[in-house]
């Protein structure tokens, strides 16, 4: 059981590193658009099929953002819709079989590169100089790793690296999202209600630093709810293997079992987390927005 | 190396003790809702649901925490 807090180097593409989480936000975004482009395609004024989901999608936020904002709100249906079906594809990919599982053993010279999250982990793309650098610290490392039983090689011996990783399971992706959204609540904001009345807000210092705060609780929120769901699903599923041992048809069939309503679980706290991030993406906006009927409400 | 531990450990035993309370009091004054006008159970648990995500990040930003320690 070996946990990483930061994404594995795959390969570069040029000068750009590509992870394993950068992968797994690539197929999940192919998804979509492969899905967008059937169910936009061939799109019926009766809707049948898979064509139903979206609509229901749409009509949640549709029905929310007019709750929330007035007629206005109609014009942020597609920025929250996108949000939650990025984020909850991720999340559904992420939690998958095979992802996290699936992987390569790499030889490398300085070996301990799944140790070294003492980085902080958005210093994923400065991995191969991190790699370099931390090879003094590999002993020290060595009990980062709480199984070392099974993985004592591991210190020197080749690095398993996986394929793919939830994309939400890196720091990267989720602080991304938050910046982005921040970004276009304070775009949105300036747009609505001119430069000067939307400083306005900011009269009060402290308020400037909770802007930056929500930047964090975005991020750190989907990340962390992710990510403690792929621990824990990895603790759940090694759970027996004291009494397992080495026999991997028992740890198999064991930690198959043990960890199936925990895998429920995460599929349902995806999708919590998905709705959560739109809805709060929401409620930011309508902090900020301006619309013509909004100032009795506030 | 004991210490590190130590740390981690307490980040998150510490740092779940607020969100457990929250949670419980969340949980509790769902049901109580819930047993005052039962016709509303299904808004009630969203809210409910909501309001538990929220407080569950608290927990959370301490995993993250814990985990982050090295």
């Amino acid at each position: 059981m070996h946990i990483s807090l930061k994404p594995e180097l795959l390969f570069n593409l040029g000068s750009f590193p590509v992870t394993n989480s950068i992968l797994t936000s690539w197929i999940g975004t192919l998804l979509l658009i492969v899905i967008a482009i059937v169910v936009g395609g061939n799109f019926k004024r009766i809707p049948a099929g898979i064509q139903h989901v979206f609509e229901m999608v749409y009509e949640m936020f549709e029905g929310m953002a007019t709750e929330v904002m007035g007629a206005a709100g109609k014009k942020f249906v597609p920025l929250l819709a996108t949000l939650f079906l990025f984020i909850i594809t991720s999340n559904w990919l992420g939690v998958l079989p095979g992802v996290g599982s699936l992987g390569i053993y790499e030889t490398h010279a300085a070996a301990p590169a799944k140790d070294t999250h003492a980085a902080p982990a958005k210093d994923a793309q400065a991995k191969p100089a991190a790699k370099d650098a931390h090879a003094a610290p590999a002993a020290k490392d060595a009990h980062a790793a709480p199984a070392k039983d099974s993985h004592a090689k591991d210190d020197h011996g080749p690095v398993f690296v996986p394929l793919f990783r939830g994309a939400n399971a890196d720091l990267n992706t989720t602080f991304a999202l938050a910046i982005i959204v921040m970004v276009i609540i304070h775009v949105m904001g300036i747009k609505s209600a001119g430069l000067s009345h939307h400083l306005a807000h900011f009269k009060n210092p402290l308020e400037i630093v909770s802007e930056f705060s929500k930047i964090l609780s975005f991020g750190f929120r989907l990340f962390g709810n992710v990510f403690a769901g792929e621990v824990l699903l990895t603790a759940m599923a090694s759970i027996f293997v004291i009494i397992t041992g080495n026999n991997l048809l028992a740890y198999g069939a064991l930690g198959g079992f043990i960890v199936f309503p925990f895998l429920m679980l995460e599929f349902f706290v995806g999708f919590i987390q998905a709705f959560v991030f739109a809805m709060l993406t929401l409620s930011f906006l309508s902090l900020f927005y301006k619309t013509e009927n909004s100032e009795p409400h506030h | 190396m004991e210490l590190t531990q130590l740390a981690k450990a307490l980040a998150i035993g510490i740092g779940a003790i607020g969100p457990g309370i929250g949670l419980g009091i969340i949980g509790g004054k769902a049901v109580e809702a819930v047993g005052r006008n039962p016709e509303v159970t299904g808004q009630i648990r969203t809210i409910m649901i909501l309001g538990m995500a929220f407080t569950e990040a608290v927990a959370i930003y301490a995993l993250v925490i814990s985990l982050i320690i090295q």
